[in-house]
């Protein structure tokens, strides 16, 4: 049974403390189920469930520490694992010295649906029906998924804190193409609470764009202003995120620290909630770091990173699309960028090409949609540079606005979409 | 949060900047039941696969496979004169697909050793694909496999990774690292990855496979500059994962490639390497830097294999054909129908590509891919035509083959096959030519050598890629070393694009051990051989000034 509960996680921690010869530990557990259900071209491909546990063990002897990973909950399991990081653990050194937090103190957040943990299969197939359904009534084709999840997280130490939190997570995603001219459009929805997720407006808004992206033109390449959609931003904020935590200062690597030493452009806040309404998440790391709300960038300023990646929430305005654009002669708005990949860690330079969507703007409209775009620019430079910020929306779990900036450099059209 | 997450902060706390993290994953193997450092009890688990085969036939289906695994990884790294906390994971568990109505369904389960487990995955699998069922237009057939009976596999190995005591390994990266720091480099990552996989595979059609597969990759990344935000580069390691043991870390003349970069053949010299490294990584930073124009490319097969891999694997997968990943990876530029009509023109008449999943020391060699079908070697494009795709038992209806071309794989046990790319590789050239006679034709051109980061967009059509090392080529001369060099092409006319490339004595392979895909996302391991080639006209950037 991969679903422990809470007396569950207590006993199995016991255990593995009764096995050790010393030494402080820490037990992470995560498990449960996860279910994806697969389509495409308007059929199901396939399913696959699967039931897992991770048990992650560190043990701190003598200044040293090892992790060590199993899944085994019987005895002979836990005694090897904890033999395994007894033996281990003699030959490992430091990096930094990892951290046992001591906060007993946890507040469960809401992240638990019935509705999602009760999920039929029945069910599940029919809400991929209703999808497919809405777009082979208007001869487009559907590929995506369904994922639902029921889950725990734990972590106990030594140092007595018992976190434990029970989850489920939920998750569709949609793309939907003509049948000819090209036209390609993807959309998704997650929340823990599956009946939240509505696959006849996704199928609705995900066929329409895909209709309003056909005979796309031949654009010019160069640098050109773009208004990013909400897709589009999260995109480009999350690489920002994974981009900075990689090099985040570290006293012992010596490496650059963006905290304090770089200011976006003011209009810029990010705040992750664990206890907010809408998108909750569990309130601790599986490092056993205790998370409240946190201001990660607060009106430009970047204050700190997340060690991990967590939902957030990015401030907007009360502007919509149609406004950032009425200002803008001669820009591209863009749906999402497909593929960011560094060219220099430095200045955080940065390549991918747009996908599912790209128009061109004239004159504060937009007058056609156009192909594909490779470009090439620095992350940091267009988020110090933007002129506007937009409406927030949901992108799965996360809240993003539309934005408006220079620095985009257009280097190659492509066929693709 | 998911595995992949969970596995990646276990990554992260390691403090790695350079290196890939999150390599890891696994539970704790019963000794009892399996045994430490061994493989797994045959006699069990036929008898065990029995009992499910027959149970999912009675349950109306009319296929079924199991696979049971035991993987065992271990990681360890060295950060500049530190070592970093050793990890090690073990994995067992247990992978049921099956085909009933015409749909596929697929459970997994750890540590499972019994019928009483098993029984309840079965009826799972079953009611779940006969409810998929009612959303398929059309049945799943899998492709006709003739029983194997009881066969077994494993890669010829001669030092067994798990059998090096690990004070030994560390002292070879600490040694590594300080090579590095003594020329004076402000950080260095070293690492050396093992996994071992037992496989059991059982089905339907009569087959019993057993699979011992070892994989292994040491590894580096040094860094110099100005790492708190003025100018720093770096450069990664000139070594590939390989499908080997430890014995991959021998140093044989025979092994090393000379030149203005020393490379290497079937056996690393790390030491060596990342002493080299480290004087070339600070020559980089006060190297110049590149001018954006069109330049004519000589690639190295530590730099083509990337290409090779996304652009030929990538493009030839039939599952991106049949619009499978087009929610998440997207789906290919070539029209499979036009193909069929006869529109077979691929690249220059230089460019022929082979399948396989034999070549002994390569990522992708094993003896029988994860749906029962024997390893072979096959042609994909020869001299510039297309002969054919890359197919599993459910996609080989789409080219109208009758078999399938053994492309299913697994990351574990506990993920659905896949249709994963085998090793691709580069034909060498058939005339006779080396390196220097080819840049001795260059007039302008850049030398690429060591693998960078590729972006392609959702077809595999247009792609950017970058390299370890640059040297600039004036009239069949190397003038000298470039920095902030990144490459444009597409892959049609990258690939017509080539106009020579080096013989047998120059082929060599290069791979990647964690290549995702798909929905659950899964690694996979996969080699890529070449010569080095040239490439003419590519366009080429500056990523600094633009």
């Amino acid at each position: 049974m991969a679903l422990l509960s809470k007396d569950d996680a207590v006993a199995l921690f016991q255990k593995v403390s009764s096995y050790s010869s010393g030494g402080d530990l820490q037990l992470s557990l995560e498990g449960g189920v996860v279910s994806t259900l697969k389509f495409a071209r308007n059929e199901v491909v396939d399913y696959t469930r699967s039931e897992e546990l991770l048990i992650n063990l560190t043990l701190l002897k003598n200044g040293k520490s090892v992790q060590v990973a199993g899944r085994g909950t019987d005895d002979n399991s836990l005694k090897n694992l904890v033999n395994q990081a007894e033996q281990l653990v003699g030959y490992s050194g430091l990096t930094s010295a990892p951290v046992f937090f001591s906060d007993k103190q946890i507040s469960e957040t809401p992240t638990w649906s019935a509705n999602t943990a009760t999920l039929t299969h029945d069910r599940r197939v029919a809400i991929v029906s209703e999808a497919i359904s809405i777009c082979s009534d208007r001869k487009m084709t559907a590929a995506g998924s369904l994922e639902d999840r029921q889950y725990f997280n734990a972590v106990l130490n030594t140092k007595d804190i018992v976190y434990y939190q029970k989850s489920t997570f939920s998750r569709m995603a949609l793309n939907v193409r003509t049948a000819q001219s090209q036209g390609s459009a993807s959309v998704s929805a997650a929340h823990f609470d599956i009946s939240q997720i509505k696959p006849d407006r996704l199928a609705d808004i995900a066929s329409q764009r895909a209709q309003s992206t056909t005979n796309p033109r031949t654009p010019e390449t160069g640098k050109f202003p773009v208004i990013l959609e909400a897709g589009a931003t999260g995109d480009l904020m999350l690489a920002f995120f994974k981009h900075f935590r990689k090099m985040t200062g570290n006293p012992q690597l010596d490496i650059r620290d963006i905290i304090g030493q770089v200011n976006l452009h003011a209009g810029i806040s990010l705040v992750s909630d664990p206890a907010d309404k809408s998108f909750p998440f569990v309130p601790f790391t599986q490092n056993g770091r205790k998370l409240t709300k946190t201001t990660w960038i607060d009106k430009g300023k970047v204050l700190q990173l997340p060690e991990v990646e967590l939902p957030v929430s990015m401030s907007g305005s009360s502007q919509s699309v149609d406004d950032l654009m009425k200002s803008t002669e001669n820009g591209i708005l863009i749906s999402r960028l497909h593929d960011l990949k560094p060219l220099d860690d430095q200045g955080a330079v940065y390549t991918g090409v747009t996908r599912d969507g790209a128009w061109l703007i004239e004159n504060g409209k937009v007058k056609y949609p156009i192909k594909n775009m490779r470009f090439q620019f620095s992350i940091v430079d267009f988020f110090k540079n933007l002129t506007a910020l937009g409406k927030s929306e949901a992108i799965d779990q996360n809240i993003f606005p539309s934005v408006k900036g220079d620095g985009f450099y257009f280097t190659a059209v492509t066929d693709s979409y | 949060m998911n595995r992949r997450d969970f596995l990646n902060k276990a990554g992260a706390s390691a403090g790695l900047f350079l290196l890939p993290s999150g390599l890891l994953r696994g539970n704790t193997v019963s000794p009892d039941f399996i045994g430490q450092n061994e493989g797994m009890d045959l006699v069990l688990l036929k008898r065990m696969a029995d009992f499910v085969l027959q149970l999912a036939q009675s349950g109306g289906a009319s296929y079924a496979d199991i696979r049971f695994g035991k993987t065992q990884r271990e990681q360890i790294v060295g950060i500049n004169r530190l070592i970093a906390p050793v990890k090690y994971t073990e994995s067992f568990g247990v992978g049921i697909r099956v085909v009933v109505d015409g749909s596929v369904s697929f459970i997994s389960k750890a540590n499972v050793t019994t019928e009483d487990e098993l029984a309840p995955l079965i009826v799972q699998a079953t009611n779940t694909a006969r409810i998929n069922s009612k959303l398929r237009k059309k049945q799943v057939r899998m492709a006709p496999q003739e029983a194997l009976g009881q066969v077994a596999w494993k890669t010829p190995v001669t030092k067994n990774v798990f059998e090096i005591p690990v004070a030994e390994k560390q002292e070879l990266l600490m040694a590594a690292n300080d090579a590095a720091l003594s020329k004076g480099v402000n950080h260095v990552e070293s690492m050396l990855y093992a996994q071992k996989q037992y496989k059991y595979f059982a089905s339907t059609d009569g087959s019993y496979i057993h699979q011992e597969i070892h994989r292994f990759w040491p590894t580096f990344c040094v860094a110099s500059g100005d790492l708190a935000g003025g100018d720093f580069q770096t450069r990664s390691a000139l070594s590939s994962p390989v499908g080997r043991g430890y014995e991959y870390l021998q140093k044989t003349p025979a092994d090393k490639v000379n030149g203005i970069v020393t490379r290497y053949k079937n056996g690393y010299d790390l030491l060596e390497d990342i002493t080299l490294a480290a004087e070339q990584v600070k020559q980089k930073v006060t190297a110049k830097s590149v001018e954006s124009g069109q330049y004519d490319l000589v690639m190295d097969p530590s730099a083509l294999w990337s290409i090779v891999h996304h652009t030929i694997g990538n493009v030839l997968d039939l599952d991106r054909h049949a619009d499978e990943n087009a929610a998440e990876d997207g789906t290919a530029y070539l029209d499979l129908e036009k193909w069929k009509a006869g529109d077979k023109a691929f690249g220059s008449r230089f460019v022929s590509f082979l399948a396989d999943r034999t070549q002994s020391g390569t990522l992708g060699a094993t003896g029988y891919d994860d749906e029962g079908i024997k390893s072979r070697q096959w042609t994909l494009v020869r001299d510039g035509q297309l002969e054919t795709f890359l197919s599993d038992r459910r996609k080989n209806q789409m080219i109208d083959e009758n078999r399938s071309h053994g492309c299913g794989a697994a990351e574990d046990w506990e993920y659905p096959v896949q249709l994963r790319m085998p090793n691709i590789s580069l034909a060498p050239g058939k005339a006779p030519l080396t390196v220097d006679q080819l840049i001795g034709d260059v007039k302008k051109g850049i030398y690429v050598v060591g693998e960078g980061s590729i972006s392609l967009d959702q077809q595999c059509l247009n792609f950017q890629s970058g390299g370890q090392l640059f040297y600039e080529i004036e009239d069949g001369q190397i003038k000298g070393m470039l920095k902030d060099t990144s490459f444009q092409s597409n892959t049609r006319d990258f690939w017509n694009s080539c106009s020579q490339v080096c013989d047998r004595r120059d082929f060599r392979f290069g791979g990647t051990i964690a290549d995702r895909k798909g929905k659950p996302a899964q690694s996979h391991a996969v080699s890529h051989g070449c010569a080095t080639s040239r490439f003419n006209g590519v366009q080429v950037f500056n990523t600094r000034t633009f």
